[in-house]
């Protein structure tokens, strides 16, 4: 995985995905740096909203090939 | 066995490091978290070194801060640290010359960017100006006209006082002018102008600047020769990975003459 930040691109490699806090916790390195993403309830909405596009794509896609094999 | 520290990460600081590891123990600090420096950290030459240079301590993306001539200060994420070392590699690369080296007169007006600043904020969807002056013919000039131009700028003028060094993109919307010199900026609040030596002005609503290198010395204590230093900055511009590289190895073998 890569990150654009202000200090240009960085490889963020995902070590561990686990409960905790509000919700779900992804722990890896952004280069050496440790990281964490938390995502809580609140980012719910915020992250349908951001994938309800391919989410869509994805259903129409399934869709489709479940229509396909039928015939 | 001695203990040697290296500030930089890029391609100077590692084969530094790599040609040091084995007979000296080898600290590389940067603050950036990842090895390469301007060359990249996904380069393969970044991977042969660091490969290279594997038995080195690396602490990266924590920041050298001060040399006493004994001691490195580093503070990182955990916070300060000290490292004894017996001499100090500085390999933290160049910058394009500023106003005040290039002797630009002129008022303070908004629009004076350095190329390296310029290149952030275009990357990052400002549009520094819509017909900006870039002055250099090298490196930054020549990334600094790519990214205006994804930008937005609509017209870059470049102005390359030693000529051309390097490929600029092949675009209507630059015009590229060589053997001439600025010597002074206009305009107020923003830049309006700037003045050529003989006298012609050519209108423009930013000044990057991205001519000449100057090596960047930002530790405290490591500005000047002295205090077993030494210096591992090329200024070869266009720059070259194996440029970068070779003043890597005359760095450590002037290491083991210090020592």
């Amino acid at each position: 995985m890569k990150v654009t930040s202000p200090i240009g691109e960085l490889p963020f490699t995902v070590q561990r995905v686990r409960t905790g806090g509000e919700g779900l916790v992804v722990e890896g390195e952004l280069g050496a740096w440790r990281s964490r993403i938390e995502i809580g309830p609140g980012d719910v909405p915020m992250l349908a909203r951001a994938l309800r596009g391919p989410l869509i794509a994805l259903g129409v896609g399934v869709v489709l090939v479940a229509l396909t094999r039928r015939r | 066995m001695t203990a040697v520290a290296v500030v930089g990460a890029g391609i100077t600081g590692l084969a530094c490091a790599a040609s040091l590891v084995g007979e000296s123990e080898v600290t590389v600090v940067d603050r950036i978290p990842v090895a390469g420096g301007v060359h990249g950290w996904e380069r393969p030459e970044t991977e042969r070194l660091l490969a290279e240079a594997g038995g080195a301590r690396m602490l990266l993306g924590e920041t050298a801060i001060h040399w006493d001539g004994r001691e490195l200060m580093v503070i990182g994420q955990d916070g300060a640290r000290r490292v004894a070392v017996d001499a100090l590699v500085v390999a933290t690369g160049t910058r394009p010359l500023g106003r005040a080296e290039l002797a630009i007169e002129g008022g303070r007006p908004a629009g004076v960017l350095a190329a390296t600043v310029a290149c952030h904020l275009a990357e990052n969807g400002v549009t520094c100006g819509l017909r900006p002056l870039v002055y250099g013919g090298g490196d930054w000039a020549a990334r600094a006209v790519r990214e205006l131009l994804v930008a937005g700028a609509i017209r870059v003028t470049v102005v390359a006082p030693d000529g051309v060094h390097t490929s600029f993109p092949p675009d209507g919307r630059v015009l590229v002018r060589t053997g001439l010199q600025v010597v002074g900026v206009t305009g107020s609040p923003r830049v309006e102008s700037v003045r050529l030596a003989g006298g012609e002005e050519i209108a423009c609503d930013a000044l990057v600047l991205g001519h000449g290198l100057v090596a960047v010395r930002n530790v405290d204590g490591a500005v000047w020769a002295g205090q077993r230093v030494v210096f591992a900055q090329p200024l070869d511009d266009p720059a070259s990975v194996a440029g970068a590289e070779r003043v890597g190895r005359e760095a450590a073998e002037a290491v083991r003459s210090a020592l």
